[in-house]
């Protein structure tokens, strides 16, 4: 009954002694009741960043240390959220990721000495990926290697391939790997579990430092990937607004030009990339050229034969089919130039009604010649009328005067 | 931290839009009925950023209108042309000097014709991108912080193609990390692939989809919720067959569709992302991912008994008669093989609200 009584106290303080443990972890935010929860959360911030699991501890100081390494010039440590090219000069980035592979490769080999069967397989897998990574990296001398525009990084460079995961593939999923191997990993808590949860996460913070150099270096190609976003922003915008309007029949029509590239344009157009199920690979540039299809406009039409006071008229200038083409001068269209098959309608007297010829447009100014019957017809858009404002205003005024208000 | 994208549909959106959505989905997270929620309180796990793309569509809506009026002014000169091919002239004056209306042709289905028909869809992919990067902030970083994505109606589609071309492209939206969940809530992308004017390739093997391999796909899980009344999500459903993405989305059970019966009816509007969310089976699966952890804890039989049995309650006081039901289920008897019997049917759909 003693003997009894003795071995239930012990039992008792050996629980108990589990649920401390658990409970000593910090705020409830660390601790939900899964170890694969657990795991999951211990290197998050909360949602207020007050929060964060390992905070104070050795693997927070390291995985600082490792930001600031990067971030460090002069002895000066730069803002942690800095942009990689306002804060640092990127051809030391790699070595210095070389550098702190190789310290946490000597280092984390004392961390792991100690674990039963699974864990030290666990240990083996990690420390052949990391082994890897590092003789990788020698060779990633620039920052090119590490992330080349236009193709993809390899595996083991990605953030996800190391973050500390429940599921999935990777040394970051091998803590998990081991919780499972355990028994551990969905069930409840228990002072067995808890034990294995303790050793799992000797090695999921050494995966976690190295997550860090991977996604400090992956911080270039984030940076990267949103510049080029804002380029390809500024470019379509001004495609669509900065050059002349399109109608809803001509953005579809030159959209649908764009993707099709049909032989004719082959000299102009480049299709977008695609895979072999014709979906669209990466993001598509904006053009520097479009087509003009059954667009109207209006302009004032000058007419000779009109009787005098009458020569200057109001005009619809339609363009059946037109081809403009500008330059990029960084992310605003430059140099914009288009030629256009033309008929111009206007309220004439004397004069055929309607006339066919050409339009020239250079920026944001048109210029259209058409024979009306014989008759030159001479014609200009607003912008131009707008433009001799500023040379002569009272010309333009007088130019506007037959214009509807 | 873990930040919520949400994409909205076709219609009207402003910024703020999201604000009901949030507050229902905040409302639903309740550990009281779901006691696999209680480790997590949705206030310090999650946080939600809104994408909006509607302005995009507004801004060229204007422009057109600016145009048109000024057409409008001088329209009476192309009148009385000879017909012949001075007549498409004419017509063409006409057709572009009227304003775009103000109805649900234009505000609802015109977003879907502009976005699968123009480049106005390249500049709201790189418009995302912006909003993608400000809602995760300056100190984002894979390594300690999550995110996920719903998207709904014409979201879906912009989604598709936002990580279809994120997640291809180099440098790629993998330096992000992939998306936790992306959730996807009246799918129309394979719909809107099949419509376009343009090859618009197979979203059954693009870089959409969950898989648990770092360097494949696009997020750890998928979701998908489809109604079986909602005429956006039934014509030419989202389904995918078992070799969907890299062939494993089934096997490693990282591909969860929920279906809602043709009984799970609480508003006219079926089609609604708030509708699909007051389902149990859709916010608690939603829930079930979002959580750190495997993803095997859900609701209980018996928690799920007790939210279904108020959600049929909600099913049997829903301001809705036999007759508007009846017209609703018909609209599934109608065809809807052609571009022209689709835009049809969802002009349908669209006097039945």
């Amino acid at each position: 009954m003693k003997t009894l009584r003795f071995a239930s106290i012990i039992v008792a303080i050996l629980l108990l002694s589990g649920k401390a443990t658990w409970a000593a972890n910090g705020p409830a935010f660390c601790n939900p009741s899964g170890y694969d929860q657990r795991l999951d959360r211990r290197y998050e911030k909360d949602s207020n960043l007050q929060v964060q699991c390992i905070a104070g501890s050795s693997v927070s100081t390291r995985a600082d240390a490792i930001r600031d390494a990067f971030y460090k010039r002069d002895g000066v440590t730069q803002k942690n959220n800095a942009s990689p090219d306002a804060a640092t000069n990127l051809t030391v980035w790699p070595e210095t990721a070389r550098a702190q592979l190789e310290n946490i490769q000597s280092t984390a080999k004392a961390a792991l000495e100690d674990g039963s069967e699974s864990f030290k397989n666990a240990v083996v897998r990690f420390t052949q990926a990391l082994s890897t990574l590092v003789t990788d990296s020698v060779r990633l001398k620039t920052v090119a290697d590490w992330s080349t525009p236009g193709v993809e990084a390899p595996a083991e460079l990605l953030p996800d391939y190391w973050k500390v995961k429940s599921t999935g593939d990777g040394p970051g999923s091998l803590p998990a790997q081991y919780l499972d191997a355990e028994k551990c990993l969905d069930s409840e808590p228990s002072a067995h579990c808890d034990a294995i949860y303790a050793q799992a996460i000797v090695l999921a913070d050494q995966v976690y430092l190295v997550e860090k150099v991977i996604s400090t270096m992956a911080s270039m190609d984030r940076a990267n990937f949103v510049k080029l976003a804002a380029t390809r922003e500024k470019r379509w915008h001004a495609y669509l607004y900065d050059t002349q309007f399109q109608y809803w029949w001509e953005l579809g029509i030159n959209r649908y030009v764009e993707s099709k590239c049909p032989g004719f344009l082959a000299w102009e157009c480049t299709r977008p990339s695609r895979d072999k199920y014709d979906n669209e690979v990466g993001f598509r540039d904006a053009p520097s050229k479009k087509f003009m299809i059954l667009h109207p406009d209006i302009g004032l039409e000058y007419l000779n034969h009109e009787p005098a006071g009458q020569k200057f008229k109001p005009a619809i200038i339609f363009q059946w089919v037109g081809y403009q083409s500008w330059d990029w001068d960084n992310d605003d269209v430059a140099r914009n130039k288009g030629i256009s098959l033309v008929t111009s309608v206007a309220d004439t007297s004397r004069t055929k009604r309607f006339g066919t010829g050409l339009q020239f447009q250079w920026k944001k100014y048109s210029v259209a010649v058409t024979s009306h019957g014989g008759d030159v017809g001479i014609s200009i858009n607003l912008n131009l009328i707008d433009w001799i404002g500023t040379v002569n205003k009272n010309w333009a005024d007088d130019l506007m005067k037959p214009l509807p208000k | 931290m873990h930040t919520i994208f949400l994409v909205h549909g076709m219609g009207e959106f402003s910024p703020g839009w999201s604000n009901s959505i949030q507050a229902d989905i905040q409302k639903y997270y309740n550990p009281a009925k779901y006691n696999f929620l209680k480790d997590f309180p949705f206030g310090d796990s999650f946080r939600f950023k809104e994408i909006t793309y509607d302005p995009l569509f507004v801004a060229y809506l204007a422009e057109a209108k600016k145009q048109a009026d000024q057409l409008a002014k001088w329209s009476k000169l192309a009148m009385t042309l000879p017909q012949g091919t001075l007549g498409v002239l004419q017509g063409v004056v006409t057709a572009a000097s009227k304003a775009p209306a103000d109805n649900f042709l234009v505000n609802y289905l015109g977003d879907v014709a502009f976005y699968i028909a123009s480049d106005i869809s390249e500049l709201i992919k790189n418009t995302i991108v912006d909003q993608f990067s400000n809602g995760l902030g300056t100190d984002f970083d894979p390594a300690n912080d999550d995110w996920s994505v719903v998207g709904h109606s014409l979201g879906t589609r912009v989604l598709t193609e936002f990580l279809q071309s994120g997640f291809t492209t180099a440098p790629s939206l993998r330096a992000f990390g992939k998306a936790r969940v992306v959730m996807q809530v009246a799918n129309v992308s394979r719909l809107l692939e099949d419509l376009s004017l343009t090859n618009a390739g197979d979203v059954y093997s693009n870089a959409v989809y969950p898989s648990l391999t770092s360097a494949n796909g696009c997020c750890t899980h998928f979701i998908n919720a489809t109604h079986r009344l909602d005429p956006f999500a039934f014509v030419d459903e989202f389904d995918p067959p078992p070799t969907f993405g890299d062939g494993r989305a089934f096997l490693d059970n990282v591909y969860h569709p929920v279906k809602l019966a043709v009984s799970d009816i609480t508003d006219k509007n079926v089609h609604a992302l708030a509708h699909y969310m007051l389902h149990p089976s859709v916010h608690t699966t939603l829930f079930q991912y979002l959580i750190p952890g495997t993803g095997k804890r859900g609701p209980t039989a018996a928690e799920m008994k007790s939210v279904m049995d108020d959600y049929r309650g909600k099913t049997l006081t829903a301001d809705i008669t036999n007759v508007w039901r009846d017209s609703l289920v018909n609209l599934k008897s109608q065809p809807f093989q052609t571009v022209e019997q689709i835009f049809e049917l969802w002009q349908q759909y669209g006097h039945l609200l």
